[in-house]
């Protein structure tokens, strides 16, 4: 995180790194905060995948004796709570809109709707019937 | 809606008939005055004349209405004055016109400076001569300046090389020669003086491979011109530039460092990073950021994000490819070492083995690395399982 905001700071010219007032925007991969959590969420989710799926397998089957399962349970709990898949949602790429995306293109239905109207989506064309 | 407006040429004509109708209204009246006379006569040829006599009539009873006094006084004088009148306005008019043409100009006191090609560099040709020598003579302006630039035009056509020849400044009151001039005889006189075409000091590769030649050999060029890489000029010091020397050699030696230099020129720095930026700086001046489409799309293509075409579903698995089926589906030999043969585990590992053989999205090494993971797990329980009976 402190290396994030190190990063964003390096993006601000020198002369204003140290003054309150910023007059150029700054522009980065992300579109806001909130597409970075996404991010890092999904790096969790990443990390822990295997161990998750695992740990879930010997939770949910019914051979192994019980205490394994609750064992497993145990240490599913542990587990950062980033890792899980749900944590993560599907935002628009470009304005980082968490609802009303069209899943494929990975962009929110304005967006999409935009960009296909200046025929910049291959094989995506004006429904008339 | 009419798609064209009244043209003003129309009402200008109109305007014309107008005037001329007004200015010779003698005319009418004196056709009038006779019908009047003979007004009991009902003839047909009468008839037929009366009306037009009567629509004139009226006519100019409503253009003469405004102008009275024209009426009342003889109208055929009357109406050759007005018309004489009208003439010399417009002939005023004109002069006016005329007159503002006239007005004096600031004449440029440097020589103008002519394009002229020498006649030895190239031939125009005796056709392409006499035509602009006719031109010229046509022309209304500076005969000669025309010449010079018609012969300009047609030099640029052919010849690269064009030279410039100075000109002394034209007097007010020199007068161009009556009779056309000659070409020969206009250019025979002239002193010329070469320039050339390409300025100093402009260095423009026209390749890339001459570009990097450039840059690797450390050539020399202006810094306006240079690439993505800046290098120096390097510095060439002579003797007798250094100045004065320092005077190493003069004093007697400390003796404090005994061992020659050599031995210590072999230790050299690590410098990682500058070992990396010199090669990066290698590598960059070798490729070049893609100038089209094409060449970027190519690019992604090689770097393994874009489909490649025929599209391919197992595009960037060609690792395995080489890799056999058997190695996915037969995973039994992988609990041969620590499982046991019978009981829950055994059951449990097996049921995995299984899952896994129908996986297609694992590589083998992940399908062994689950399986590892599943391995730790149990030994890290083989206390419990064996309270429990399970191991």
């Amino acid at each position: 995180m402190n290396q994030l905001f190190r990063n964003a700071i390096k993006a601000i010219p020198f002369c204003l790194q140290n003054s309150n007032v910023m007059f150029q925007q700054v522009r980065s991969r992300w579109a806001d905060n909130r597409m970075i959590r996404d991010f890092k969420r999904r790096q969790c989710v990443v990390q822990y995948a295997d161990e998750r799926l695992r740990l879930r397998t010997l939770l949910k089957n019914k051979i192994l004796p019980e205490a394994i399962r609750e064992d497993a349970r145990a240490k599913i709990m542990e587990l950062p709570r980033n890792s899980h898949y749900l944590r993560t949602t599907y935002r628009c790429a470009l304005t980082s809109r968490g609802r009303g995306n069209v899943w494929p293109f990975r962009l929110s239905r304005i967006v999409w709707r935009d960009i296909a109207d200046h025929n910049r989506i291959s094989g995506v064309q004006r429904a008339m019937w | 809606m009419q798609a064209l407006a009244p043209s003003k040429v129309g009402m200008s004509h109109l305007k014309k008939f107008w005037i001329l109708i007004r200015t010779q209204p003698g005319r009418f009246l004196s056709s009038s005055s006779s019908d009047s006379s003979d007004s009991s006569s009902s003839d047909s040829d009468d008839e037929k004349s009366q009306p037009k006599i009567k629509k004139d009539d009226k006519k100019l009873e409503s253009r003469d209405e405004p102008q009275p006094s024209v009426k009342s006084a003889d109208p055929v004088k009357a109406s050759l004055k007005l018309n004489e009148l009208l003439q010399a306005i417009i002939k005023d008019d004109l002069a006016l016109k005329a007159e503002a043409l006239k007005l004096s100009t600031a004449t440029s006191k440097k020589g103008v400076f002519k394009k002229i090609t020498s006649s030895a560099e190239y031939n125009l040709g005796k056709d392409m001569a006499d035509a602009i020598d006719g031109v010229a003579s046509i022309s209304k302006g500076n005969k000669e300046q025309v010449k010079a630039d018609l012969v300009d035009k047609v030099a640029s056509m052919k010849a690269p090389v064009i030279e410039h020849v100075m000109e002394e400044p034209l007097k007010e009151k020199e007068v161009p020669p009556s009779e056309p001039i000659n070409l020969s005889e206009l250019l025979g006189g002239m002193k010329v003086e070469k320039v050339a075409t390409t300025s100093k000091g402009k260095y423009e590769p026209h390749s890339r491979s001459s570009r990097v030649k450039a840059l690797i050999d450390n050539a020399s060029y202006d810094e306006k011109q240079s690439g993505f890489i800046r290098r120096r000029p390097q510095r060439q010091f002579n003797r007798d530039e250094l100045g004065p020397s320092a005077g190493l050699s003069e004093s007697v030696p400390l003796g404090i460092f005994t061992e020659s230099a050599q031995t210590l020129s072999d230790a050299k720095p690590l410098l990682s990073v500058w070992d990396k930026m010199s090669q990066r700086e290698l590598r960059l001046a070798v490729t070049y950021p893609p100038s089209n489409i094409y060449e970027e799309m190519i690019l992604w293509t090689n770097q393994g994000k874009l489909w490649k075409f025929p599209i391919d579903n197992e595009q960037g698995w060609e690792e395995e490819q080489s890799v056999p089926f058997s190695e996915h589906i037969f995973l039994e030999k992988h609990l041969q070492d620590w499982c046991p043969k019978k009981g829950p585990v055994r059951h449990f590992m097996e049921l995995v083995c299984i899952g896994l053989s129908k996986n297609p999205h694992f590589t083998v090494e992940e399908k062994k690395a689950h399986i590892e993971g599943y391995r730790e797990y149990f030994v890290s329980k083989t206390d419990t399982l064996k309270e429990l009976g399970a191991m």
